[in-house]
């Protein structure tokens, strides 16, 4: 027997993705990056990756805020936004995964 | 020491003592800094390396619990008699730094690139030694090279170079309260008293 999790998983993560938007934005927020910059954080797991989205225009200014511009400290969040919820993302991965076993009668 | 006040220190010490050289300095030393120094200081005194605490969190993946025994409370008093320290083994850390260099020489930035990736990032990977504050032991912590950021820029119309190392250390808290209640072992003996109980034909121990 073979059970296909790659377009369930996919699935899946679509849900997810809302989820760590969401959070992405409050870490943004709470490192006080300017709101119009924040507010326009999107994030995707595409070919189990996390990747983030933001408007082209601000990548010197996100850069500057992520980095530090040699004046201004460092206020980092998608250096740690990556360690804080790969925990995040395996756990709902394993609890969909054992739905879908469940659901097709696999495991009872 | 106490934790994160130990490893800023070790990271200081760790990247202090590089040495550039340029036509007018045949050694030409690198400073070290906590976070970003004063604007005039930082002019005369390229190259040189910031150090910043990111982030910690619990290391939940190499948690261990239960009680630790030692004579020094992880090496903060020094032993005395047969006095022995009881405490939960501490909470488990991730330190994340951000290491940045500065420089406006090509050469120096090199120069520094090469001393981290091939003495202190070796393979992605290096150790922090951290003395215990008795000063009788050293821990080693890794210290793991997570990500490398090119970030060169143009300062008052001259280049400057910049590199962003960002790097884990691994670390443990101190022991939040202890109990003096166990003494140290001072004598074991062994078969003090030899059984009269012996099979025909064996021989006592």
């Amino acid at each position: 027997m073979s059970v296909e999790f790659v377009a369930y998983s996919k699935k899946a993560f679509t849900g997810i993705n809302k989820d760590l938007t969401k959070l992405l934005k409050i870490d943004a927020e709470n490192a006080e990056w300017p709101r119009n910059i924040s507010s326009q954080l999107k994030v995707e797991i595409k070919d189990l990756k996390i990747i983030v989205y933001y408007p082209e225009r601000y990548t010197q200014q996100i850069d500057d805020l992520e980095y530090g511009d040699g004046i201004e400290s460092p206020k980092p969040i998608f250096r740690r936004f990556v360690t804080k919820n790969m925990n995040f993302i395996a756990k709902d991965l394993a609890g969909s995964s054992l739905d879908y076993l469940a659901e097709q009668g696999i495991i009872p | 020491m106490s934790f994160i006040l130990s490893e800023d220190l070790a990271l200081k010490t760790l990247l202090t003592g590089i040495v550039v050289a340029d036509d007018k300095n045949a050694t030409r030393s690198v400073g070290v800094w906590f976070s970003n120094p004063d604007l005039e200081s930082r002019a005369q005194s390229y190259p040189y390396i910031t150090i910043e605490l990111l982030d910690f969190d619990p290391a939940t993946y190499r948690q261990h619990s239960g009680v630790f025994q030692d004579n020094d409370l992880q090496g903060t008093i020094a032993p005395s008699g047969n006095t022995v320290y009881s405490y939960e083994i501490p909470v488990a850390w991730d330190l994340m730094y951000q290491i940045t260099t500065y420089s406006r020489h090509p050469r120096h930035d090199r120069a520094i690139i090469a001393h981290l990736l091939n003495k202190v990032f070796i393979s992605k990977r290096g150790y922090l030694s951290v003395p215990n504050d008795l000063a009788t032991e050293t821990s080693y912590r890794h210290l793991i090279l997570e990500e490398f950021t090119k970030r060169d820029t143009i300062e008052d119309n001259r280049r400057l170079y910049r590199n962003v190392f960002t790097v884990t250390v691994s670390s443990e808290g101190t022991a939040a309260t202890y109990t003096t209640a166990t003494n140290t072992v001072s004598t074991v003996n062994i078969n003090t008293k030899t059984t009269t109980d012996i099979p025909s034909g064996q021989q006592p121990v």
